[in-house]
């Protein structure tokens, strides 16, 4: 009766929490968490606004076939089939004469305004030397094929304005053609692949709409294939692949480890405890300890990081140790249903243990990172959840005592006897001991960190293969560094870039890299346009000098009357970023800024740096500008996070070693409770050395879980050898805790996914090194504290 | 070597067969005269050079007066450099600039569909002597070209006027035209810069 009310309360805490969470869950993936507070978080919102940017949004497809008309024909078809999905924002397949008619209808009526981004040399420019090079150059122009097209412009703009226009946009655009004149659809400088552009309306990172787009654009291709015999071969690039890619295998990975980890722990608490009631009692101070960890967080902090969810779910994963230490000892220590007389002995161990995990956590929450501060929330009110659940619901769910099992007690005695032990030869365990500590504490320098994110996760090298081969045909390069130039407002961002242009174009020219692509050559900031307008439409005599120069090169004086026109009437007003986006160029101007909340960030796509420091130093002294690499600076945070997080984790066993010395009031016993577990650190931080193992961020989280797990069980030893008990109960706790965490977390290490792998690894080793180093807590303790039969037989 | 062609009944068939065999040349050769009667000068502008073609998609026109120029199509790409001082410039981009490139090898390279799709042609014959007529079909290329005018004997080119819708003109008158043997190494070289005698 008093266990059903119990069971009542919990379902119904249990039940507020699920209804709290399902409607206020809340979760972000903002990586500002993860930087120091007070940080310049502006290009963290430039990186943020990458991932949603047009081009981060855009799949490249190309479609092949033996017969390239065929392959254009198909496209054109995809192309149709594509417009029509709901999920496809744009389709651009042939738009390079829309955009050749839509930069004449924009740019020609202003090619005064964009005539120079450096209007000191437009005296230079409208010199009569120049005009007359000029015009000998638009006379030798008309004498070629192409000279048709000269002499379309030449009586309006013989200042040759306009190609320079087109020029600067020539860089802009992808390296494709159109099939033919009468078909726009663009195709590779080669002709065997037909392109298309398609940006759908989901973020690439969208996983579930992705999927479904990515499952249907197979299927489109798939029919109209068919309907060529197989011909067509359709080739993609896109973040949105890599995505769903990554996604899919960690589905399959997570279920082949979840598969391994029931199937563990259901044959563990069979062999164990002959009952599948027992695991369910194991897992409601975790399941209650996430569910209220997560609904605390929401309701305190509004929202939830994804990162403080994964990492924070998998630390209070932790408290397993207490429900399997509580339910070993009522295994081998019950005599009947209500005989609770054991429950006093064992609970101080699981409040202490639960308390310096609580510290370790505190410590990892004691910097000014948001990130660690919500993950250390999120622990610690799990923790704590988990830990009043094992003390106050499970005890009264235990029931009667299971049926006697001659092996566990055997093991428990054997293992116990072979503690005391190891206990008794100081002169092998601690030399052995020590010397492994020193050993790897001398390592420790060599110890290789790895803070490149891309390293993670991985990456299927087809698909990767695939990604360069189709970005190679289109002449997109993706090692494209960014120089980002921040300000409050469009028209300084603008002056800002105008400058940044002209410096990259000079460290081009001098070989510091080899290109550029920048909104710059889109659009000029209002002053430098008004600037060029003024300067062009000021210079004297200038139709004179065009005509006499004109004249002089053979052509007729009457046929520059256009230019005169133009240049009485009255200027348009400068083209704004706003006007540019509205107009059909907009989407060249689209992946080339990132609206902010407070300003805006232009982006300069630099290509082939071979002189960083020449780029740097180029860039020198321009307000707001950045030279900017995504994955770098991504990594940057990370690695920064990451050294935090070590050093916390110093700081939590400082706080863990003051906890159980206000706990035992005696130097021996705390010292016994840290010490095993500082050794497990060491000793895995120097394996991982001595292997060559790469570390990461998730080798150092899950380190910080091994080692509230090692001070646990170090603190039940202690705990179990102060009460000069034998240690048979504790030590089965401990093997059954180390088995069910290795079957939980250590079965990782089979993924296939570095990052999972990590997790897998370091909390599977160290919980084993833990279980291993267990009898240093009775070394540390001495002579004095070591446990004994005796006690046993007259407790 | 003189290619007789034989009139036929129906036009059709006396276009493939001028077709075939203009692509049925291993290469071209001709030196050529252009007059260029230009609305914007005041006299005509003639120039003078070299043709070359190598089938099915090689072609290059070099000037030597009034200043040599380079204007060559290999393959897809079109290229042209203006040797008296001008940089070289892809004009692969414009789709314009690539139709008014490809009347120089849609009547050589023989592809008579290519020629249908792009072209309404009108084929006057009398022996071996022949006049074709091509008005572009795209809205797009009639606008800078209304009509192509071709005229030669045999497999021989021996004139072409191109007029545009404003009423410039351009005649280019072929000479020394050699359409019998394929282009020596040299003469690869020359057209088509260094590595094109490929």
């Amino acid at each position: 009766m008093k266990a059903g009310r119990i069971l009542g309360a919990l379902g119904a805490v249990l039940f507020a929490a699920t209804f709290l969470v399902v409607t206020r869950f809340d979760v972000s993936t903002d990586i500002t968490n993860l930087m120091p507070a007070g940080s310049d978080v502006s290009l963290v919102a430039v990186s943020r606004g990458l991932t949603t940017t047009p081009l981060a949004r855009t799949m490249i497809l190309t479609i092949g076939a033996a017969d390239p008309a065929r392959a254009v024909a198909g496209a054109r078809e995809l192309a149709a089939k594509l417009r029509a999905n709901p999920a496809v924002e744009a389709v651009r397949s042939g738009a390079e004469e829309d955009v050749s008619r839509a930069a004449y209808d924009l740019y020609f009526p202003r090619r005064y305004a964009f005539f120079s981004d450096d209007p000191a040399r437009i005296p230079e420019l409208l010199s009569e030397p120049a005009l007359e090079a000029r015009a000998e150059a638009a006379r030798r122009e008309l004498a070629q094929p192409s000279g048709m097209l000269t002499k379309r412009l030449l009586p309006e703009d013989p200042i040759g304005a306009f190609p320079r226009i087109v020029a600067r946009l020539a860089s802009l655009g992808p390296s494709l053609v159109p099939w033919d004149d009468t078909d726009g659809q663009l195709v590779t400088l080669d002709h065997r692949f037909a392109v298309l552009f398609v940006t759908t309306r989901a973020s690439a990172f969208e996983g579930r709409a992705q999927r479904l787009f990515l499952a249907d654009l197979a299927a489109t291709f798939a029919g109209l294939d068919a309907n060529r015999d197989g011909a067509l071969e359709l080739e993609a690039a896109g973040a949105n692949r890599f995505a769903v890619a990554a996604e899919r295998s960690i589905r399959a990975d997570v279920a082949f480890v979840s598969l391994l980890t029931v199937g563990g722990v259901v044959c563990l608490f069979l062999v164990a405890f002959r009952s599948l009631r027992s695991l369910a009692l194991v897992g409601l101070p975790i399941v209650t300890g996430i569910a209220v960890a997560t609904c605390t967080s929401l309701l305190v902090m509004g929202r939830l990081d994804g990162i403080t969810l994964g990492f924070g779910a998998a630390l209070v994963g932790v408290v397993i140790d207490y429900p399997v230490h509580l339910l070993a000892h009522a295994r081998l220590e019950q005599k009947t249903a209500d005989d609770r007389s054991w429950l006093p002995r064992v609970r101080p161990g699981i409040v202490l243990g639960a308390f310096t995990t609580v510290a370790s956590f505190v410590g990892l929450g004691i910097t000014s990172i948001p990130g660690l501060q919500q993950l250390a929330f999120f622990a610690v009110v799990g923790c704590l959840a988990a830990l009043a659940v094992t003390l106050f619901v499970l005890p009264p769910l235990l029931g009667a005592p299971s049926p006697s099992a001659h092996w566990m007690e055997r093991g428990g005695d054997a293992l116990g006897r072979w503690m005391e032990a190891l206990a008794a030869h100081r002169r092998l365990f601690v030399p052995t001991a020590v010397a492994s500590a020193a050993l790897a504490a001398a390592l420790l320098p060599h110890l290789r960190w790895q803070d490149d994110l891309s390293t993670l996760w991985r990456m299927d090298p087809s698909l990767l293969a695939e990604e360069q081969q189709v970005r190679a045909r289109v002449g997109q390069a993706d090692d494209a560094g960014l120089v980002v130039v921040l300000a409050s407002d469009a028209e300084t961002a603008l002056a800002r870039n105008d400058t940044v242009a002209r410096r990259l174009e000079e460290a081009r020219a001098q070989g510091a890299l080899e290109g550029f692509r920048s909104l710059h050559d889109l659009l000029f900031a209002p002053s430098l346009q008004q600037e060029n307008e003024r300067l062009v439409r000021s210079t004297p005599d200038l139709v004179g000098r065009v005509r006499r120069a004109y004249v002089a090169a053979g052509f007729r004086p009457e046929a520059f009357a256009p230019f005169e026109q133009a240049l009485a009437s009255p200027p348009l007003p400068p083209l704004t970023l706003d006007g540019l986006v509205a107009s059909p160029l907009g989407s060249l101007a689209r992946t080339l800024f990132v609206p902010l909340e407070k300003g805006i960030a232009l982006l300069t796509q630099v290509r082939g740096v071979h002189d960083e420091a020449a780029v740097r130093a180029a860039l020198a002294g321009v307000p707001g500008v950045h030279l900017f690499q995504q994955r770098r600076f991504l990594n940057e945070v990370f690695a920064e996070f990451r050294t935090t997080t070590l050093s916390q984790v110093a700081v939590g066993y400082v706080l863990v070693l003051v906890l159980v010395a206000l706990r035992y009031r005696r130097v021996r016993p705390a010292l016994a409770a840290v010490v095993p577990s500082l050794f497990v650190t060491l000793i895995e931080l120097g394996l991982f050395s001595l292997l060559g193992v790469e570390t990461n961020l998730l080798h150092v989280v899950s380190l910080d879980m091994v080692a509230g797990m090692g001070v646990d069980y170090s603190v039940f030893v202690v705990d179990a050898a102060r009460s000069r008990q034998p240690l048979d109960a504790t030590m089965v706790g401990l093997v059954l805790c180390c088995l069910t965490t290795v079957f939980t977390f250590g079965v990782l290490s089979l993924s296939v996914h570095p990052a999972l792998r990590a997790v897998g690894t370091t909390v599977g080793l160290g919980v084993l090194l833990s279980l291993l180093t267990a009898p240093i807590a009775l070394l540390v303790l001495g002579p004095k504290g070591r446990p004994s039969r005796e006690g046993a037989s007259e407790g | 070597m003189a290619i007789a062609l034989a009139p036929r009944a129906g036009m059709a068939l006396e276009l493939d067969e001028l077709l075939r065999r203009m692509a049925a040349t291993p290469g071209v050769h001709a030196r050529f005269h252009e007059v260029k009667e230009i609305a914007l000068l005041a006299a005509p502008l003639e120039s003078d050079g070299e043709i070359f073609f190598v089938p099915p998609r090689r072609f290059a026109r070099l000037t030597s007066a009034p200043a040599p120029t380079r204007f060559v199509i290999d393959g897809d790409r079109l290229s042209f450099r203006d040797e008296a001082g001008g940089q070289q410039i892809d004009l692969a981009r414009s789709a314009v600039a690539r139709a008014v490139a490809d009347n120089f090898l849609v009547l050589w390279n023989g592809d008579a569909a290519g020629l249908a799709e792009r072209y309404t042609a009108e084929l006057d014959s009398s022996g071996e002597r022949w006049r074709l007529v091509l008005r572009p079909r795209s809205d797009r290329v009639a606008s800078v070209v209304k009509s192509v005018t071709l005229e030669g004997v045999g497999a021989r080119l021996e004139e072409m006027q191109l007029l545009e819708p404003n009423g410039d003109v351009t005649r280019t008158r072929f000479e020394d035209v050699r359409t019998d043997a394929p282009l020596t190494p040299e003469e690869l070289a020359r057209a088509f810069g260094e590595g094109g005698a490929r």
